[in-house]
């Protein structure tokens, strides 16, 4: 499908590229445009509703920002056939927000008819590859425009894997001419749940398809490290964003905080953090 | 080895997480020691459980109230194993838990659940605004006989046999809870106001006037199924009374005259 997007649906640099994802602890100041970010991270399942406080919400924060969509419910990596009802819902909120971005998971959540509610894994192998990247990109020929996808922390693999996971990512987004999420943390909780080289992983992912970056926080738990948007963000994660800037240069960025979620304050000081972590890595 | 296919993965992942019952073929696919798949797998088992169960604790504050964590925790898990998800939506999550409470023939949990449903439906229904009461000024009459209205999208309308709404409401406004227990037969309106979602009790006559509103009747048949109902002289000054109320409330949107 290379090519047969329309729009420039590209990250808008120039800007500050620095966002948050909306919560609701602070969606008083978001819709009064009292939150210093360039755009800000909207969780789409919880905007897909007819009416009511939700929409509200969405479009008094449009006033002021421009908008990302993140979902966590498209399903692309299951088997179940694509959900018709959540692609029309999808596509009504794409008209009302006009998002700079819409992403999800590279993962599958529903199998059956039955909703699981998280991001679970997908044997890195070929069948998956052709799988997922033909349904990623009949989502991208309805929205007509390209998604990103974002890899996902995992805490299992496959015996049988064909491929790392970098390479796995790699081929599917070239496959389906599609965009990358870049979650920084989730590929440091990811090299050590897998023991792999976090650092390869950078140099395995196509720059040109990099157009956004997530930074989270994440827990140790016996031998197993757990993504869990707690925390603020790790040192390593920290260093390995400084790496990921300089591969793949000025990326929107922004901090993912789902629980403990702390006063605005704090979050736009570790987002500071970010901003000078970034320049530091460019002028390096 | 040879990696499972997708759909073998999935559905047995899936059975995995929502029956919580150990599979040995999972085991088998994954890396590592046998010790360390089932490790790894019950990160996964976890964490379905915790997420549903707090996003039905969100949903569902005034059950876990009235059942306490512990019994809450042990009901939502067997809740969430005979009707798992069927909505990309963790807000749905709980969508069956008052038929979940009926099939258990436990009344007044499914009177208490159906409430605080019809509120969170309410809370995000669409935004259509109610019908005032300058709307029906300067109608002539010929109008009134063809004259329908339509409910506003955020009223649900209830019937209970308890006092799940006395409850509801003391939780509300923090008082202390009386007993859930079943009671006589009441008919309950749940909406969206101005301040937030609402919920009160209305006549069985009221509610007849409603459902059939919300049916699609025109007023004055309404007015005339009423006189049937109950054979009452003052049947138009009910009817009327009922309607004020009802357009007070917010609960009627859009007036269409003629047949």
């Amino acid at each position: 499908m290379a090519g047969t997007h329309c729009g420039p649906h590209a990250p808008r640099r120039g800007r500050d590229a620095f966002g948050l994802g909306l919560r609701p602890p602070f969606y008083r100041e978001a819709m009064r445009g009292a939150v210093p970010v360039g755009w800000l991270e909207l969780v789409t399942e919880n905007f897909m509703v007819d009416g009511g406080r939700a929409l509200h919400v969405l479009d008094a924060v449009r006033e002021h920002y421009e908008v990302a969509l993140h979902g966590v419910s498209m399903n692309l990596g299951g088997t179940d056939p694509l959900d018709e009802g959540y692609l029309r819902r999808l596509e009504a909120l794409v008209r009302r927000c006009e998002p700079v971005r819409v992403s999800d998971h590279l993962c599958w959540t529903r199998h059956g008819g039955h909703h699981l509610h998280d991001l679970l894994p997908l044997p890195h192998t070929r069948e998956a590859v052709i799988h997922v990247a033909e349904r990623i990109s009949r989502v991208q020929d309805r929205l007509r425009r390209r998604i990103l996808i974002e890899n996902v922390s995992s805490y299992a693999r496959f015996a049988g894997d064909e491929m790392p996971e970098a390479e796995f990512l790699r081929e599917v987004c070239e496959r389906a001419d599609c965009l990358i999420l870049l979650d920084v943390n989730n590929v440091v909780v990811n090299a050590h749940n897998h023991a792999f080289d976090p650092q390869l992983y950078l140099s395995a992912l196509p720059a040109a398809r990099i157009a956004q970056v997530h930074l989270a926080g994440h827990r140790a738990s016996g031998p197993l490290r757990i993504d869990t948007h707690d925390r603020p963000v790790a040192g390593e994660t920290w260093a390995l964003y400084a790496q990921a800037v300089r591969r793949f240069g000025p990326v929107p960025t922004m901090i993912e905080r789902d629980e403990e979620i702390p006063p605005l304050e704090e979050l736009l000081s570790e987002l500071d953090a970010a901003r000078r972590i970034a320049a530091q890595a460019r002028a390096a | 080895m040879r990696p499972p296919s997708l759909a073998a993965w999935q559905g047995r992942l899936k059975r995995y997480l929502i029956t919580g019952e150990d599979d040995p073929e999972l085991q088998r696919w994954l890396a590592g020691s046998p010790d360390e798949a089932v490790l790894r797998l019950e990160v996964y088992r976890n964490a379905y459980y915790i997420r549903l169960e707090e996003a039905l604790a969100r949903d569902y504050p005034v059950l876990r109230a009235v059942l306490g964590d512990a019994a809450f925790g042990r009901e939502m898990a067997r809740y969430l194993r005979a009707r798992p998800s069927a909505s990309p939506t963790l807000r749905h999550v709980g969508q069956a838990l008052p038929a979940h409470f009926e099939a258990h023939r436990r009344l007044p949990v499914a009177d208490l659940c159906r409430i605080e449903r019809a509120v969170l439906e309410a809370f995000d229904a669409a935004d259509v605004a109610p019908l005032g009461a300058e709307a029906l000024h300067g109608l002539p009459p010929e109008a009134w006989q063809g004259l329908r209205f339509s409910l506003h999208p955020s009223v649900s309308l209830l019937q209970v046999a308890s006092n799940a709404l006395d409850v509801w409401k003391a939780f509300r406004q923090k008082r202390r809870m009386p007993e859930l227990a079943p009671g006589t037969a009441r008919s309950l309106v749940v909406w969206r106001s101005p301040r937030g979602p609402a919920a009160t009790a209305v006549s069985s006559e009221h509610r007849f006037f409603l459902e059939r509103i919300a049916a699609g009747e025109p007023f004055a048949s309404i007015c005339e199924a009423l006189w049937l109902r109950d054979d009452r002289r003052e049947v138009p000054e009910v009817a009327a009374c009922y309607l004020a109320q009802s357009i007070r409330n917010g609960w009627l949107t859009r007036m269409r005259t003629g047949r």
